[in-house]
């Protein structure tokens, strides 16, 4: 084989070995980051319609500097980290489940495009359309 | 016994013990109670055994407020009444309907729900209706399939509701032999009754003018009429009485015609669920019922709100279904009825049973039925006017709503989101106007249920009620009303199964009455003696 043969041939390989990877790592910064994803209402609305929805909740309140940690400051309160980064994106969102759940219960609810939503996961459409 | 009042001589008198004036679902149902029994009772229908458009005709009316359907439309005119229209659905009344709840003005009933307990019993034996449970956990255990929405139970309780069978809905088919061959019921058709008139003293009804449009005028005397038209038309005969009374018989205090209550439908939410369901246990299910899920009177006094039940119908079928305030929209019923069996036709039959009996969805719509709060300003009033065929000012509706109406829809609403939240099983969405707290308007797509209820209600305190509490007018001894007239309150519940219980009670207490009246008769006649 020759030397450019098999360089063309390994990096076309390494092309269809990182795509994927580069592919999932990249949708797991916004679809898969629990902080972006509010699951109940992605079973059925898009990623488009939650954007929206983040944005009107945004504009709906009043202007605040740092929006992104803001919303991201709300959604994380009083949650404790964890360690292996994989392991942390199931327990925060577990932990978010459960927080938006209390949301309810407590009555922290937000009426946003006509949804009515827990303050947590109206914080989670509001990162969501800053991303 | 029927005879047509068209072709009796004019200026016929018939005398009666008792005169119950309308025949459809409260006026059938006292007379089948006299059946057999020792006392000449007289049942007046203004149309015939059949529809007939001149006397329908009769009925039209203008609106105003809130809109609404046609009034010529939203009853029917001939023997069977209302039933006619009607799909069938009974339940109860809940309890909180009958008590004072202090965020609700003029709320209350003057007995309590008890008192009903054992006419239910016997209207749901008259409407054929199978066996007797509104309770919930009676039907899950004779279905293991059906599973109610896991939502708080201090919230949202499961009512339910019975279906009749199509037999026995329909008043004028089903019970029209009864009558008519009945040796002691002699119904009259064709007898419009456009006057009541009262001794001197305006305590008592000596005569009921009939009329019809072959011309003809005739006299009913009996010792008690009953007044069972219906909301609209009972209140209408009382104004239009005015020989003896200027402001009408039982209006001293200027309260008949006022209080119309509708039940109001709104279609203003979407349920989204995260797995989707055929949500079984809220769709009709043998034999012949299904839930809604009902507000606790906890929850309406925390949140001082009406009450108010919520039933689901998948999205997408739904989304086919115009309101029926869009849809029935012509003067003639018979035109409307066409248009809705088109709308139905046209979102697919089959596609509609087998929506509501097994698919399961992620999406359904979510139609509340509202309860309206009593209103003084929701009023029926005579037209100054115009008049029908037959001389008499037409009625007109004037439906308005408090600001609590509105209100407690988006409440109710919002309290489904969060118990869908806390169960983790969906979500709510909520249509915008319905959410803007700056103004009462209601949806446009609000709807009626063409169920007219208040006009003449019942109360002991005649300041605040037309009747009382066993409905005979406050003034005058020998005069009731029967049906939902008289309620005081609409609830949230569909009314005939109500008006039926209703007309039963007041039929007993009419018996009652009369017997105690035969032994004064008797110990009279012997203390001539």
């Amino acid at each position: 084989m020759k030397r450019a043969q098999f360089i063309r041939i390994a990096a076309a390989a390494t092309a269809v070995l990182a795509l994927p990877a580069f592919y999932y790592y990249s949708r797991k910064n916004t679809c898969r980051n629990p902080l972006l994803r509010p699951t109940a209402l992605a079973c059925f609305c898009d990623e488009q319609t939650i954007r929206k929805i983040g944005e009107d909740y945004i504009s709906a309140k009043p202007v605040i500097s740092d929006e992104k940690r803001t919303f991201e400051e709300k959604i994380l309160k009083g949650y404790n980290g964890f360690s292996s980064q994989e392991t942390d994106d199931i327990r925060i969102s577990n932990w978010i489940e459960d927080k938006i759940r209390r949301d309810f219960i407590d009555g922290r609810t937000v009426v946003v495009d006509g949804w009515v939503l827990s303050e947590t996961e109206a914080c989670q459409c509001a990162l969501l359309s800053l991303n | 016994m029927h005879q047509d009042a068209r072709y009796m001589d004019n200026d016929s008198v018939i005398d009666g013990d008792i005169c119950i004036i309308g025949a459809g679902a409260a006026g059938i149902s006292i007379a089948l109670e006299w059946d057999n029994l020792p006392y000449k009772v007289i049942l007046l229908e203004g149309g015939g055994l059949e529809y007939d458009d001149r006397v329908q005709e009769l009925f039209r009316g203008k609106t105003t407020g809130q809109r609404y359907y046609p009034l010529k439309s939203s009853r029917l005119h001939f023997f069977g009444g209302t039933t006619g229209h009607w799909g069938g659905l009974c339940s109860i009344f809940e309890p909180s309907a009958f008590e004072k709840r202090d965020w609700i003005s003029e709320s209350g009933w003057p007995f309590p729900a008890t008192e009903l307990g054992p006419y239910y019993q016997r209207a749901h034996k008259r409407l054929e209706l199978g066996e007797y449970s509104f309770e919930v956990d009676h039907w899950i255990g004779k279905n293991a399939s059906l599973t109610p929405l896991p939502l708080n139970k201090e919230v949202f309780y499961n009512k339910i509701w019975r279906y009749c069978v199509p037999e026995a809905m329909k008043f004028g088919k089903k019970f029209r032999d009864n009558i008519i061959r009945s040796k002691n019921i002699q119904l009259f058709t064709y007898a419009n009754v456009v006057n009541l008139e009262t001794s001197d003293n305006a305590q008592k009804i000596t005569e009921a003018t009939i009329r019809n449009y072959a011309g003809k005028t005739h006299r009913v005397r009996a010792k008690y009429f009953v007044l069972a038209c219906c909301a609209i038309q009972n209140s209408r005969i009382l104004l239009s009485s005015t020989k003896q009374v200027t402001t009408g018989l039982g209006n001293e205090n200027d309260l008949v015609g006022r209080y119309f209550m509708e039940n109001i439908e709104i279609k203003s939410a979407e349920l989204w669920l995260k797995e989707p369901d055929a949500l079984q246990l809220y769709m009709r299910n043998a034999p012949n019922f299904k839930a809604e899920l009902a507000l606790t009177l906890q929850k309406q006094q925390e949140l001082k709100i009406l009450n108010g039940m919520l039933s689901f119908d998948p999205l997408d079928l739904a989304r086919k279904i115009p309101p029926f305030i869009k849809s029935w929209t012509e003067e003639d019923p018979r035109e409307n009825r066409k248009k809705m069996e088109k709308i139905y036709s046209n979102a697919g039959e089959s596609r509609l049973s087998k929506m509501l009996h097994s698919n399961k969805h992620s999406s359904f719509e979510i139609t509340m039925r509202l309860e309206q709060a009593p209103n003084s300003l929701s009023r029926i009033t005579l037209d100054d006017i115009e008049k029908d065929e037959l001389g008499m000012p037409r009625a007109n509706l004037n439906w308005v709503f408090t600001s609590l109406e509105k209100k407690s829809a988006r409440t109710l609403y919002n309290l489904l989101g969060r118990q869908m939240g806390i169960a983790g099983i969906g979500r709510v969405k909520i249509e915008e106007i319905l959410l803007d707290e700056t103004n009462s308007t209601m949806p446009s797509t609000t709807s009626g249920g063409w169920h007219h209820m208040g006009t003449t209600r019942m109360s002991d305190d005649p300041k605040k009620g037309v009747v009382n509490s066993d409905g005979r007018l406050h003034n005058i001894y020998n005069l009731y009303v029967a049906g939902s007239s008289c309620f005081p309150n609409g609830a949230a519940v569909n009314p005939t199964f109500s008006i039926v219980a209703l007309s039963l009670r007041l039929s007993d207490h009419l018996k009652k009455t009369m017997q105690s009246e035969t032994i004064l008769d008797v110990v009279r006649v012997q203390a001539k003696r």
